[in-house]
């Protein structure tokens, strides 16, 4: 037995040993590719003779079929001379494969339409290389030309380099998205008007309950695109932000840009206030139990009942919760309201200002031999052909147009282009629909030509429903405040290592905490106190320590 | 001296016959292992595992001393404990079916017992959450017409373990039960042949026969449970929870996989499973040590 | 000798035989109904799935789902992947367990209770994800149909439960006697343990069955090809179709035309997907029968 024992640890041992110096030797790359000889800048092919190879990541969507064999990766390796082999991952799950990928040796050159961690595998591993000396005239034109409204420090990490090509996807209805929807129908037979503060939307709530005693008047959900109501109802005391942009967890950071520094807003006294009035209405019976633990299905169930029980529910979009094609009766229902003024007059329309621009988009790793191709090719994305055709097909005058005759875009300007072959729901593999990088700056998403006639209710008028409800009713109370979202945050990764737990455990004490005074489990004035020495002891203080260091790295430099 | 000849011999053939699951444990098991020494280290990928940086007990220290270690810790070894004690439901449904006399009814039984462990957890919670709704939920309805006010199942701290373990018991008995519907098949006719001869009851015949056969099962069983009281599956619970029911619901698995993903950082994660590794195996050797000493079976 | 009848049974049988029936009836109503409803719902209008209409029959019955479900270009290369990597993992599931098992259950196997801890030691301590990932990158498996089957080749836990049911059916007297004859544990493996442990190879064909069927994770991390997905990532894949990305959609209208039957597609789905694993079962049930041991010791 006892020989055994020895035999079997000591070849235990050895394969330890083994693997670790098989992961050890981690770093060694394979210098025998040569470098490829590149045509003029600016034109293509890219490639002076023959084909370059190159391997990209990029997420995956079902309503692609085949990356490999695609029309529009076709046209693009005959295009530019690069002939491109992808890995995917799903919608899901392209991070965790992307971090799997990322720690073995084999991974792609270019990480495309996602990004990984870049503190990490940027700042930190170098696997991601800094691209400062590629971003010139001659690789990147077009994306300069697109870049020149934007400010380019958003892509710069912790040591003051860029990692990454931004990305920009505009959504106007997006940066004010969180919206309420009231039940107009039901507002009409009980004879009044839409509420435009919180005593009346107190009184309206009243009166539903009167009106309809088993109805519902304010819905809202934990899980789902901006259904959280209590966050929209606050709007009349303060300003909530949206999930940190380090650690994307909710610990309603903010900044105050009359000072430039961080503050908590969920220790402020408006917030309290607020918290209080949403008491007001769960006392009154206005606040369904539910909304506390309820996905957006449940709510989305809720709403479609039979009786048709809600009065206001909390959605980024009407659609998420009610479907335009199959029950259009109740569709027409319901429409957007403004947010309601606070007692002391406090009106506040969230609003997310970076305007689309996240960075990110285009990654090139240490693996690739030759960055100035890759970037080239990515470029292509960046002017109004390229994202047309990545988006719908190759063939201009079949899939698209660009300055069509005699159309109007959303906005009522003159259309920049309009688009034959829509977005397909099935399997297809024509282009790559939404995968890859979107270009799309506001005033290029608004010149898409529209039908202006469209019915907002159709299940086609959605875009104008939304962008209609967004101009009117939210943009004009977007600037009552100073606090903002904190859009960008880059920490480092021993920063990261140090708070991360500290964000979570703080995002919860604050969320359980918003519960328990709303639903009067702990009474609001002899507790609060007692929560924000629990957030302290939390470590709250450090974390915001954290975010000022990082935000004001940042600042110094962008003056450069 | 023959025996012993012989002894030796048919070793040499058992190694052989074994030796192929053994290949196979030391590469996909015992190789990737040495992967644990990262919840020693600062891994970077640059400096390999060897290269990296030793930071010792730093990412143990982290998850033990956080605010909610504790609170997390508590939660998972009562949720284990509650599981473990519903541990004869499957014995009981697996004995319940080997009495059946009459063949279909005992076969249909049988295949819509294992049917739910089919269904993904997804769907599961997301069918758990409609039944159970506040107000168009079918649970919640039939206790109105019985007089009982809608009961908040998933927000509702109390009743929130109930609902997660016997949940789990809907989706695992019929499943489970299979062991030992196989077990009892074994059981030697002979012996229950006696058994009748002697007049014994059918609920004797359970007690003295039936059972004591498929008791060396049930001691295995029994010992893995133990060692999977603090391994809580992080998927079920991360759906359930909410901020309701956190208090109960914040488990090891679902707190280290927020701050793992916020960070991606495998050294707190990886600290955090050897974590509980080490305290499952610990049990592990307790119980099965115990049941060597009073029983035949054991692990090892 | 004829089994009992009711009639002639004692009153303490009887009682007995009644409250079982109750009981299991009982149980089987618990699980039944939401199975039930996952049936009905699969085939109900989607908007009486989103307003919970359906309770237990379908709600204006459509075959709308399954036409989604089933006009996806993948679903036929999903069934074909997963019934491939079912049969041939399966096989070698069982092969590797009863190899390691067998050994394991024979007292006169002096590394028996080391290669028992060896095993089971691997079930609590793992190196994670990472380290797996990247072996198996490094054995060149990536995107591979060997990497769906190879790594999972063998279950601890399953393996030990197979040992342990070895251990208790092959009684020692029948190794004792075989030995007189001359014969060798390959060959006592062959020709005795083997066709004994009918009801228990059953058992494991339906675990690892289940489990390989179910499977999306391997697939998830490995595989790359679209050719060789399971059909578990097909439908994964269906139901992420119908829920979209409102912040990545420019044009709103072009949303997707299956997001109103989102919720009915996720009944759909299980029902495509689980079916076939659960008529598995009936054939396996025939192996697991009593008195098995018959004869085998007399004589």
């Amino acid at each position: 037995m006892g020989k055994i024992y020895k035999r079997a640890s000591a070849a235990g041992l050895s394969a330890m040993l083994a693997v670790s110096m098989l992961a050890g030797c981690g770093s060694k790359k394979d210098d025998t590719k040569k470098k490829a000889e590149l045509n003029e800048a600016g034109t293509y092919p890219i490639v002076k003779d023959g084909k370059l190879d190159m391997s990209v990541f990029t997420m995956s969507m079902p309503n692609v079929e085949d990356f490999a064999t695609n029309d529009f990766t076709k046209f693009m390796e005959e295009k530019t001379g690069i002939k491109m082999e992808f890995v995917t991952g799903g919608r899901d799950d392209w991070s965790d494969k992307l971090n799997m990928i990322l720690q073995s040796d084999d991974y792609p050159d270019i990480i495309f339409g996602v990004a990984p961690d870049l503190a990490k595998y940027g700042v930190k591993e170098g696997i991601v290389i800094p691209l400062d000396d590629y971003i010139t005239e001659e690789n990147v034109p077009n994306y300069l030309e697109v870049m020149k409204d934007y400010d380019m420090d958003i892509t710069r990490e912790t040591d003051g380099k860029i990692y990454s090509l931004a990305e920009v996807n505009d959504c106007y209805h997006c940066s004010y998205g969180r919206k309420m929807w009231v039940n107009k129908h039901y507002l009409d037979e009980m004879g009044v008007g839409v509420p435009t503060s919180t005593d009346e939307f107190i009184d309206v709530c009243k009166k539903f309950l009167e009106y309809k005693s088993d109805g519902i008047a304010v819905a809202g959900a934990v899980k789902g695109w901006f259904s959280r109501m209590q966050d929209w109802l606050m709007g009349a005391y303060t300003f909530i932000p949206s999930a940190s942009a380090a650690y994307n967890v909710r610990d309603f950071a903010a900044l105050n840009t009359d000072t430039d520094k961080i503050e908590d807003v969920a220790t402020t006294d408006e917030y309290k206030e607020g918290l209080k009035f949403i008491n007001e209405l769960y006392n009154m019976g206005a606040i369904y139990e539910g909304d506390f633990t309820q996905t957006g299905e449940q709510m989305k169930t809720l709403i479609n009942q039979s009786d048709e029980p809600v009065l206001f529910f909390a959605s980024g979009t009407i659609s998420d919760c009610i479907d335009s094609d199959s029950n259009n009766e109740l569709y027409r229902h319901y429409e957007a309201m403004a947010p309601i003024k606070g007692p002391d007059g406090t009106q506040i329309a969230w609003q997310e200002r970076n305007s689309g621009l996240s960075s990110g988009g285009v990654c090139i790793t240490d693996n690739c031999k030759d960055p100035e191709a890759a970037l080239r090719w990515a470029d292509f994305f960046y002017s109004e052909t390229g994202d047309l055709s990545s988006q719908y097909g190759p063939d201009e005058g079949k899939d698209w147009e660009l300055n069509p005759e005699g159309k109007v875009g959303m906005d009522g300007e003159p259309a920049l282009y309009e688009i034959f072959n829509e977005y397909s729901a099935e399997t297809q593999n024509h282009d790559w629909q939404d995968v890859g990088i979107r270009v799309a700056p506001r005033d290029f998403r608004m010149g898409q030509a529209m039908d202006v006639d469209v019915d907002p209710y159709s299940p086609g008028g959605l875009e104008k429903l939304l962008y209609d409800a967004t101009k009117e009713l939210y943009e004009p109370y977007g600037e009552n405040t100073n606090l903002r979202n904190i859009e960008v945050l880059k920490v480092t990764d021993e920063e990261s290592t140090d708070v991360s737990t500290t964000a979570v455990e703080i995002s919860k004490l604050i969320d359980e905490n918003a519960v328990a005074f709303i639903t009067g489990e702990k009474d609001i004035d002899s507790e609060w106190n007692n929560y924000l020495d629990a957030l302290e002891k939390a470590g709250l203080p450090d974390l915001l320590k954290t975010y000022q260091t990082a935000y004001d790295r940042m600042h110094s430099q962008s003056k450069e | 001296m023959k025996k012993k000849k012989r002894r030796k011999n048919s070793n040499w053939q058992f190694w052989a016959i074994i030796s192929l699951p053994v290949i196979y444990a030391i590469v996909f098991a015992y190789i990737p292992m040495g992967g644990i020494i990262i919840g020693f280290k600062d891994y970077s990928i640059r400096k390999g595992i060897l290269g990296s940086n030793w930071v010792g007990l730093k990412y143990f220290k982290q998850f033990l001393t956080s605010t909610n270690s504790l609170l997390v810790i508590k939660n998972t070894l009562i949720l284990g404990i509650y599981t473990l004690l519903t541990f004869p439901v499957p014995i009981i449904l697996a004995i319940g079916i080997n009495e059946m006399r009459c063949k279909w009814y005992k076969k249909t039984v049988q295949m819509i017992t294992y049917a739910p462990y089919f269904i993904s957890v997804v769907v599961l919670v997301g069918m758990m959450m409609q039944m159970m709704d506040l107000r168009s939920g079918i649970i919640n309805l039939l206790l109105g017409r019985i007089g009982v006010g809608p009961v908040n199942f998933f927000g509702n701290p109390k009743v929130f373990r109930s609902l997660y373990v016997w949940s789990g018991i809907w989706q695992t008995a019929g499943y489970s039960s299979i062991i030992y519907v196989a077990a009892l098949a074994g059981v030697p006719q002979e012996l229950e042949e006696a058994a009748i001869v002697d007049g014994a009851s059918r609920f004797q015949r359970i007690c003295h026969v039936d059972f004591p056969s498929i008791l060396p099962t049930i001691i295995i069983m029994l010992i893995f449970s133990f060692g999977n009281i603090i391994t809580i599956g992080m998927d079920k619970i991360y759906l359930m929870q909410n901020s309701m029911n956190a208090s109960v619901s914040e488990v090891i698995s679902t707190f280290v996989y927020k701050v793992g993903v916020v960070n991606s950082n495998f050294g707190y994660s990886t600290a955090a499973g050897l974590f509980q590794s080490l305290v499952s195996f610990v049990l592990l050797v307790i119980v099965n040590q115990a049941c060597k000493k009073l029983t035949d079976t054991s692990l090892w | 000798m004829k089994k009992n009848k009711f009639r002639y049974m004692s009153v303490g049988d009887k009682t007995f035989t009644f409250v079982n029936y109750i009981f299991l009836s009982l149980i089987f109503v618990i699980i039944l109904y939401p199975l039930i409803y996952v049936v009905s719902a699969s085939f109900s209008d989607p908007q009486a799935v989103i307003s919970g209409e359906v309770v237990l029959f379908p709600v204006r019955p459509t075959l709308k789902g399954y036409k989604a479900v089933f006009q996806n270009k993948k679903i036929i290369s999903g069934f074909i992947n997963s019934f491939f990597y079912l049969f041939v993992g399966t096989a070698l599931n069982l092969i590797m367990t009863i190899l390691c098992a067998y050994p394991l259950s024979r007292k006169e196997f002096r590394a028996r209770g080391f290669l028992s801890l060896f095993f089971v030691f691997t079930m609590y301590f793992s190196g994670g994800m990472v380290p797996t990932y990247i072996l198996v990158n490094k054995l060149g498996l990536l995107n591979t149909r060997a990497a769906m089957i190879i790594p999972s080749a063998m279950s601890t836990y399953n393996m030990i439960i197979c040992r342990t049911y070895i251990v208790n059916t092959v009684p020692d007297e029948l190794y004792e006697a075989s030995q007189l004859d001359g014969c060798t544990p390959f060959r006592y493996l062959l020709s005795i343990v083997m066709p004994l442990s009918k009801p228990i190879m059953a058992v494991l064909t339906l675990y690892y069955g289940v489990s390989r069927w179910n499977d999306y994770f391997t697939a998830m991390l490995y595989l790359n090809n679209d050719k060789m997905q399971p059909l578990t990532m097909v439908m994964r894949e269906i139901l992420i179709m119908s829920k979209v990305d409102m912040t990545k959609v420019a044009d709103a209208s072009a949303v997707s035309k299956l997001q109103g039957m989102s919720d009915l597609l996720k009944y759909s789905t299980i029902v495509v997907a689980s079916l076939p694993v659960m008529l598995l079962y009936p054939f396996v049930q025939k192996h697991l029968v009593k008195g098995v041991m018959i004869g085998s010791v007399k004589g």
